[in-house]
């Protein structure tokens, strides 16, 4: 037989599945030259399977759950925020609304006259009085809930 | 795989004792990963940490396709990618610092006591000259022969983690423990090697 081929003489030393294995260890019976190269595929092999020391810290599974907490915090943020900006969007045309009842800008009619009808479809949605002081209090019934159904949802994996 | 399944839906369920379950089972498995790919030991506990808070983040969208353990190798294989690119590290450069040669430990324990010290010397020396010859592989070589003879993935977890064909795995793999044995060849007299 002729000299083993590195792939024959890596998958004996891997201790992988050889199909002329006899073959080439009755070679290796007479051959210096690749017992030599299987013992230094076999030195290889015995290095490469040592795991490297692994250096995390002692408290690596905590600090992960630290950070993953840290930015389920400021999700919260993000949607306190968005909430609080939604609320001056709102706010502010209603304060004008109220203004303009005492005679001020067309636009703020309008807008106060827009928000009414979205408050009234929440009321009538929650079976609520078509009123709009208690359409006000739906929406921000409504509102209240979302905001803890969006916190709960950010404190669980995407 | 049923172990797997009940793990994550207990973590989908807000279960943070299972989720740190998760993280001290595949810990070591991210960090061969990562200590193979990262050069600098100080980035690696942030790039694992990072694999983790990934592997939260999406474990809703796991859909045990492979073993849990696969998937969360190739987020710590991509992630790592991800920070040579960002750090515009050349993959093939020689990616190691003297001090990091030592980071794999001698095979002490291993060594027979009735073999000479001078034997053990060479042994120790052959070990650390393969271990700087490993972190001058490019950074592929480094991973497949990581995944296959540390961790003890298969051919097809291998592809799966790296996206690559088997048979690309396998010459990755041959090229790799050729290119070491060549290197030893060359640098060490065949009696030096009879060790």
């Amino acid at each position: 037989m002729k000299h083993g081929t590195d792939k024959q003489l890596q998958a004996l030393a891997a201790g992988e599945l050889l199909d002329d294995r006899k073959e080439l260890e009755s070679h290796l019976a007479v051959c210096s030259a690749c017992r030599h190269q299987l013992h230094v595929y076999r030195q290889l092999m015995s290095v490469l399977a040592e795991a490297p020391a692994e250096e995390l810290s002692p408290n690596f599974a905590s600090s992960v759950i630290g950070r993953i907490e840290e930015s389920g915090s400021r999700a919260m943020n993000y949607l306190e925020w968005g909430l609080a900006s939604i609320i001056v969007l709102i706010g502010v045309p209603m304060v004008f609304a109220y203004i303009d009842r005492e005679g001020l800008t067309t636009l703020a009619r309008d807008s106060w006259l827009v928000l009414a009808d979205v408050f009234r479809s929440v009321a009538s949605v929650s079976s609520f009085p078509v009123d709009t002081n208690l359409s006000l209090i739906a929406a921000a019934a409504l509102a209240v809930g979302l905001y803890h159904l969006a916190v709960r949802l950010a404190f669980r994996p995407r | 795989m049923d172990n797997d399944r009940t793990q994550i839906q207990r973590i989908l369920g807000g279960d943070q004792r299972a989720f740190e379950a998760l993280i001290n089972d595949h810990r070591k498995l991210v960090f061969h990963v990562v200590a193979r790919i990262i050069p600098n030991r100080s980035d690696r506990e942030e790039i694992c940490q990072d694999v983790f808070v990934k592997v939260y983040q999406n474990l809703s969208k796991f859909q045990f396709e492979s073993k849990l353990s696969t998937w969360i190798a190739r987020i710590a294989y991509n992630t790592s990618l991800s920070y040579l690119e960002k750090k515009r590290l050349m993959l093939y450069e020689d990616l190691k610092t003297e001090e990091d040669d030592a980071e794999y430990p001698m095979a002490a324990d291993a060594w027979h006591e009735e073999e000479g010290v001078d034997e053990k010397l060479m042994e120790r020396e052959i070990r650390g000259v393969l271990e700087t010859e490993i972190t001058r592989l490019p950074v592929h070589y480094r991973t497949v022969l990581t995944l296959y003879h540390v961790d003890e993935l298969s051919y097809e977890e291998i592809g799966s983690v790296m996206n690559m064909p088997q048979g690309t795995v396998k010459s990755y793999l041959f090229r790799a423990r050729r290119m070491l044995k060549e290197s030893l060849l060359t640098q060490y007299r065949e009696e030096e090697l009879r060790v």
